[in-house]
Protein backbone atom coordinates (compact mmCIF):
# COMPACT_ATOMS: atom_id res chain seq x y z
CA UNK A 1 0.00 0.00 0.00
CA UNK A 2 1.30 3.41 -0.97
CA UNK A 3 2.25 5.88 1.74
CA UNK A 4 2.41 9.70 1.82
CA UNK A 5 5.47 11.75 2.69
CA UNK A 6 5.57 15.51 3.26
CA UNK A 7 9.00 16.89 2.41
CA UNK A 8 10.72 20.16 1.52
CA UNK A 9 10.57 20.86 -2.21
CA UNK A 10 13.75 20.94 -4.31
CA UNK A 11 14.49 22.93 -7.46
CA UNK A 12 13.71 19.86 -9.53
CA UNK A 13 10.11 19.83 -8.21
CA UNK A 14 9.25 23.11 -9.95
CA UNK A 15 7.60 21.38 -12.91
CA UNK A 16 5.25 19.53 -10.55
CA UNK A 17 4.72 22.63 -8.41
CA UNK A 18 3.68 24.70 -11.45
CA UNK A 19 1.33 21.92 -12.55
CA UNK A 20 -0.34 22.00 -9.13
CA UNK A 21 -0.38 25.84 -9.01
CA UNK A 22 -2.34 25.74 -12.29
CA UNK A 23 -4.71 23.09 -10.94
CA UNK A 24 -5.36 25.22 -7.84
CA UNK A 25 -6.06 28.32 -9.97
CA UNK A 26 -8.42 26.21 -12.13
CA UNK A 27 -10.21 25.02 -8.96
CA UNK A 28 -10.52 28.68 -7.85
CA UNK A 29 -11.93 29.67 -11.29
CA UNK A 30 -9.02 32.08 -11.76
CA UNK A 31 -6.80 30.19 -14.25
CA UNK A 32 -6.23 33.23 -16.44
CA UNK A 33 -4.30 34.85 -13.61
CA UNK A 34 -1.40 32.38 -13.64
CA UNK A 35 1.43 34.15 -15.42
CA UNK A 36 4.40 32.68 -13.61
CA UNK A 37 7.03 30.48 -15.29
CA UNK A 38 8.90 27.42 -14.01
CA UNK A 39 12.15 29.42 -14.30
CA UNK A 40 10.86 32.24 -12.09
CA UNK A 41 9.58 29.73 -9.52
CA UNK A 42 13.00 28.09 -9.43
CA UNK A 43 14.98 31.33 -9.26
CA UNK A 44 12.72 32.88 -6.62
CA UNK A 45 12.36 29.80 -4.41
CA UNK A 46 15.69 28.01 -4.62
CA UNK A 47 18.31 30.75 -4.77
CA UNK A 48 20.26 32.42 -2.01
CA UNK A 49 17.47 34.53 -0.50
CA UNK A 50 14.28 32.68 -1.38
CA UNK A 51 11.02 34.63 -1.59
CA UNK A 52 9.07 31.55 -0.51
CA UNK A 53 9.37 28.04 0.89
CA UNK A 54 7.58 24.97 -0.41
CA UNK A 55 6.51 21.61 0.97
CA UNK A 56 5.33 18.83 -1.33
CA UNK A 57 3.20 15.79 -0.56
CA UNK A 58 4.56 12.74 -2.28
CA UNK A 59 2.94 9.34 -2.74
CA UNK A 60 5.61 6.68 -2.28
CA UNK A 61 4.68 3.53 -4.14
CA UNK A 62 4.49 0.23 -2.24
CA UNK A 63 7.43 -2.12 -2.80
CA UNK A 64 7.08 -3.97 -6.06
CA UNK A 65 5.33 -1.11 -7.82
CA UNK A 66 7.17 0.22 -10.82
CA UNK A 67 6.21 3.90 -10.75
CA UNK A 68 8.42 6.38 -8.85
CA UNK A 69 7.11 8.78 -6.18
CA UNK A 70 4.45 11.18 -7.36
CA UNK A 71 3.85 14.74 -6.13
CA UNK A 72 0.13 15.07 -5.34
CA UNK A 73 -0.04 18.19 -3.21
CA UNK A 74 1.92 21.23 -2.08
CA UNK A 75 2.01 24.12 0.33
CA UNK A 76 3.83 27.40 -0.25
CA UNK A 77 4.61 29.68 2.67
CA UNK A 78 6.82 32.63 3.61
CA UNK A 79 7.67 34.76 6.62
CA UNK A 80 5.95 38.08 7.22
CA UNK A 81 5.56 40.50 10.13
CA UNK A 82 2.76 41.57 12.41
CA UNK A 83 3.49 44.93 14.03
CA UNK A 84 1.34 43.76 16.96
CA UNK A 85 2.74 40.28 17.54
CA UNK A 86 5.99 40.05 15.57
CA UNK A 87 7.22 37.22 13.34
CA UNK A 88 4.43 35.51 11.44
CA UNK A 89 4.14 32.74 8.84
CA UNK A 90 1.84 33.04 5.84
CA UNK A 91 0.50 30.04 3.92
CA UNK A 92 0.07 31.37 0.38
CA UNK A 93 -1.09 28.14 -1.28
CA UNK A 94 -2.28 24.74 -0.09
CA UNK A 95 -3.57 22.19 -2.58
CA UNK A 96 -4.10 18.44 -2.87
CA UNK A 97 -5.16 16.75 -6.12
CA UNK A 98 -8.87 15.74 -5.98
CA UNK A 99 -8.22 12.00 -6.12
CA UNK A 100 -5.97 12.23 -3.04
CA UNK A 101 -8.26 14.30 -0.82
CA UNK A 102 -9.99 12.99 2.28
CA UNK A 103 -6.83 11.28 3.58
CA UNK A 104 -5.57 14.13 5.74
CA UNK A 105 -2.78 15.19 3.36
CA UNK A 106 -3.81 18.86 3.46
CA UNK A 107 -3.89 18.79 7.27
CA UNK A 108 -0.43 17.16 7.33
CA UNK A 109 0.99 19.98 5.19
CA UNK A 110 -0.65 22.67 7.34
CA UNK A 111 0.60 21.03 10.56
CA UNK A 112 4.12 20.93 9.13
CA UNK A 113 3.93 24.65 8.37
CA UNK A 114 2.72 25.32 11.94
CA UNK A 115 5.73 23.35 13.22
CA UNK A 116 8.10 25.42 11.08
CA UNK A 117 6.38 28.60 12.29
CA UNK A 118 7.01 27.80 15.94
CA UNK A 119 10.60 26.64 15.28
CA UNK A 120 11.28 30.03 13.67
CA UNK A 121 9.79 32.03 16.55
CA UNK A 122 6.52 32.97 14.85
CA UNK A 123 3.50 33.74 16.97
CA UNK A 124 0.94 33.91 14.17
CA UNK A 125 -0.02 31.80 11.16
CA UNK A 126 -2.13 33.54 8.48
CA UNK A 127 -3.78 32.46 5.27
CA UNK A 128 -6.53 33.60 2.90
CA UNK A 129 -9.39 31.60 1.39
CA UNK A 130 -12.12 32.35 -1.13
CA UNK A 131 -15.52 33.04 0.40
CA UNK A 132 -17.26 30.18 -1.46
CA UNK A 133 -14.68 27.54 -0.47
CA UNK A 134 -16.69 26.22 2.46
CA UNK A 135 -14.80 22.93 2.69
CA UNK A 136 -11.47 24.74 3.12
CA UNK A 137 -12.95 27.23 5.61
CA UNK A 138 -14.38 24.35 7.64
CA UNK A 139 -10.97 22.66 7.68
CA UNK A 140 -9.14 25.81 8.80
CA UNK A 141 -11.68 26.48 11.55
CA UNK A 142 -11.43 22.84 12.69
CA UNK A 143 -7.65 23.32 12.86
CA UNK A 144 -8.14 26.35 15.11
CA UNK A 145 -8.06 29.30 12.71
CA UNK A 146 -10.23 32.39 13.16
CA UNK A 147 -11.96 34.19 10.28
CA UNK A 148 -10.64 37.78 10.56
CA UNK A 149 -13.10 39.19 8.04
CA UNK A 150 -15.91 37.96 10.32
CA UNK A 151 -14.20 38.76 13.61
CA UNK A 152 -12.53 42.11 12.82
CA UNK A 153 -13.84 43.26 9.43
CA UNK A 154 -10.61 43.18 7.38
CA UNK A 155 -10.76 43.42 3.58
CA UNK A 156 -7.94 42.40 1.28
CA UNK A 157 -6.79 44.84 -1.44
CA UNK A 158 -4.46 44.43 -4.40
CA UNK A 159 -2.74 46.70 -6.95
CA UNK A 160 -1.02 45.45 -10.06
CA UNK A 161 -0.05 46.34 -13.62
CA UNK A 162 -0.89 49.83 -14.84
CA UNK A 163 -2.39 50.95 -11.50
CA UNK A 164 0.84 50.05 -9.72
CA UNK A 165 3.07 51.77 -12.28
CA UNK A 166 0.92 54.90 -12.16
CA UNK A 167 1.11 54.97 -8.37
CA UNK A 168 4.89 54.63 -8.45
CA UNK A 169 5.06 57.39 -11.05
CA UNK A 170 6.72 55.13 -13.63
CA UNK B 1 7.26 76.62 7.04
CA UNK B 2 7.84 73.01 7.98
CA UNK B 3 8.32 70.40 5.26
CA UNK B 4 7.76 66.63 5.17
CA UNK B 5 10.36 64.03 4.28
CA UNK B 6 9.74 60.31 3.72
CA UNK B 7 12.85 58.31 4.57
CA UNK B 8 13.92 54.79 5.49
CA UNK B 9 13.63 54.13 9.20
CA UNK B 10 16.73 53.47 11.32
CA UNK B 11 17.07 51.38 14.48
CA UNK B 12 16.85 54.53 16.55
CA UNK B 13 13.33 55.23 15.22
CA UNK B 14 11.86 52.18 16.96
CA UNK B 15 10.56 54.19 19.90
CA UNK B 16 8.60 56.44 17.52
CA UNK B 17 7.50 53.49 15.37
CA UNK B 18 6.09 51.67 18.40
CA UNK B 19 4.28 54.83 19.50
CA UNK B 20 2.64 55.06 16.07
CA UNK B 21 1.87 51.30 15.95
CA UNK B 22 -0.04 51.76 19.21
CA UNK B 23 -1.88 54.82 17.84
CA UNK B 24 -2.90 52.83 14.73
CA UNK B 25 -4.17 49.92 16.84
CA UNK B 26 -6.13 52.44 18.96
CA UNK B 27 -7.63 53.91 15.78
CA UNK B 28 -8.60 50.38 14.67
CA UNK B 29 -10.21 49.69 18.09
CA UNK B 30 -7.82 46.77 18.56
CA UNK B 31 -5.33 48.22 21.10
CA UNK B 32 -5.34 45.18 23.32
CA UNK B 33 -3.68 43.18 20.55
CA UNK B 34 -0.38 45.08 20.60
CA UNK B 35 2.07 42.81 22.39
CA UNK B 36 5.28 43.70 20.58
CA UNK B 37 8.26 45.38 22.28
CA UNK B 38 10.68 48.03 21.00
CA UNK B 39 13.51 45.46 21.32
CA UNK B 40 11.72 42.93 19.09
CA UNK B 41 10.96 45.62 16.52
CA UNK B 42 14.61 46.62 16.45
CA UNK B 43 15.96 43.05 16.28
CA UNK B 44 13.46 41.94 13.63
CA UNK B 45 13.70 45.02 11.42
CA UNK B 46 17.30 46.15 11.65
CA UNK B 47 19.36 42.98 11.81
CA UNK B 48 20.98 40.97 9.04
CA UNK B 49 17.85 39.41 7.53
CA UNK B 50 15.05 41.82 8.40
CA UNK B 51 11.49 40.52 8.60
CA UNK B 52 10.15 43.90 7.50
CA UNK B 53 11.10 47.31 6.10
CA UNK B 54 9.90 50.65 7.40
CA UNK B 55 9.50 54.16 6.00
CA UNK B 56 8.87 57.10 8.31
CA UNK B 57 7.35 60.49 7.54
CA UNK B 58 9.27 63.22 9.27
CA UNK B 59 8.33 66.87 9.74
CA UNK B 60 11.46 68.98 9.28
CA UNK B 61 11.13 72.26 11.15
CA UNK B 62 11.62 75.54 9.29
CA UNK B 63 14.93 77.27 9.88
CA UNK B 64 14.94 79.17 13.15
CA UNK B 65 12.66 76.67 14.89
CA UNK B 66 14.19 75.00 17.92
CA UNK B 67 12.51 71.57 17.80
CA UNK B 68 14.23 68.77 15.87
CA UNK B 69 12.54 66.62 13.18
CA UNK B 70 9.47 64.76 14.35
CA UNK B 71 8.18 61.40 13.11
CA UNK B 72 4.46 61.77 12.32
CA UNK B 73 3.70 58.75 10.18
CA UNK B 74 5.05 55.39 9.04
CA UNK B 75 4.60 52.52 6.63
CA UNK B 76 5.77 48.97 7.23
CA UNK B 77 6.13 46.57 4.30
CA UNK B 78 7.76 43.25 3.38
CA UNK B 79 8.25 41.02 0.36
CA UNK B 80 5.94 38.07 -0.22
CA UNK B 81 5.17 35.76 -3.14
CA UNK B 82 2.24 35.24 -5.46
CA UNK B 83 2.35 31.81 -7.08
CA UNK B 84 0.49 33.36 -10.02
CA UNK B 85 2.52 36.52 -10.58
CA UNK B 86 5.72 36.14 -8.58
CA UNK B 87 7.41 38.70 -6.36
CA UNK B 88 4.95 40.87 -4.48
CA UNK B 89 5.14 43.62 -1.88
CA UNK B 90 2.80 43.76 1.11
CA UNK B 91 2.00 46.94 3.02
CA UNK B 92 1.31 45.74 6.56
CA UNK B 93 0.78 49.15 8.21
CA UNK B 94 0.26 52.72 7.01
CA UNK B 95 -0.52 55.49 9.49
CA UNK B 96 -0.33 59.26 9.81
CA UNK B 97 -1.06 61.13 13.05
CA UNK B 98 -4.50 62.84 12.89
CA UNK B 99 -3.14 66.39 13.05
CA UNK B 100 -0.95 65.73 9.98
CA UNK B 101 -3.59 64.16 7.75
CA UNK B 102 -5.01 65.79 4.64
CA UNK B 103 -1.58 66.85 3.34
CA UNK B 104 -0.90 63.78 1.20
CA UNK B 105 1.62 62.23 3.61
CA UNK B 106 -0.10 58.81 3.52
CA UNK B 107 -0.17 58.89 -0.28
CA UNK B 108 3.55 59.82 -0.36
CA UNK B 109 4.39 56.78 1.78
CA UNK B 110 2.26 54.46 -0.38
CA UNK B 111 3.80 55.83 -3.59
CA UNK B 112 7.27 55.26 -2.16
CA UNK B 113 6.37 51.64 -1.39
CA UNK B 114 5.05 51.22 -4.97
CA UNK B 115 8.38 52.63 -6.25
CA UNK B 116 10.39 50.19 -4.11
CA UNK B 117 8.23 47.31 -5.28
CA UNK B 118 8.88 48.02 -8.97
CA UNK B 119 12.60 48.51 -8.32
CA UNK B 120 12.69 45.07 -6.69
CA UNK B 121 10.89 43.36 -9.55
CA UNK B 122 7.50 43.00 -7.88
CA UNK B 123 4.39 42.81 -10.02
CA UNK B 124 1.81 43.07 -7.24
CA UNK B 125 1.21 45.31 -4.26
CA UNK B 126 -1.15 43.94 -1.57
Amino acid sequence: MASVRIREAKGGDCGDILRLIRELAEFENLSDQVKISEEALRADGFGENPFYHCLVAEILPASGELLGPCVVGYGIYYFIYSTWKGRTIYLEDIYVMPEYRGQGIGSKIIKKVAEVALDKGCSQFRLAVLDWNQRAMDLYKALGAQDLTEAEGWHFFRLEGEAMRKLAGK
Amino acid sequence: MASVRIREAKGGDCGDILRLIRELAEFENLSDQVKISEEALRADGFGENPFYHCLVAEILPASGELLGPCVVGYGIYYFIYSTWKGRTIYLEDIYVMPEYRGQGIGSKIIKKVAEVSLDKGCSQFR
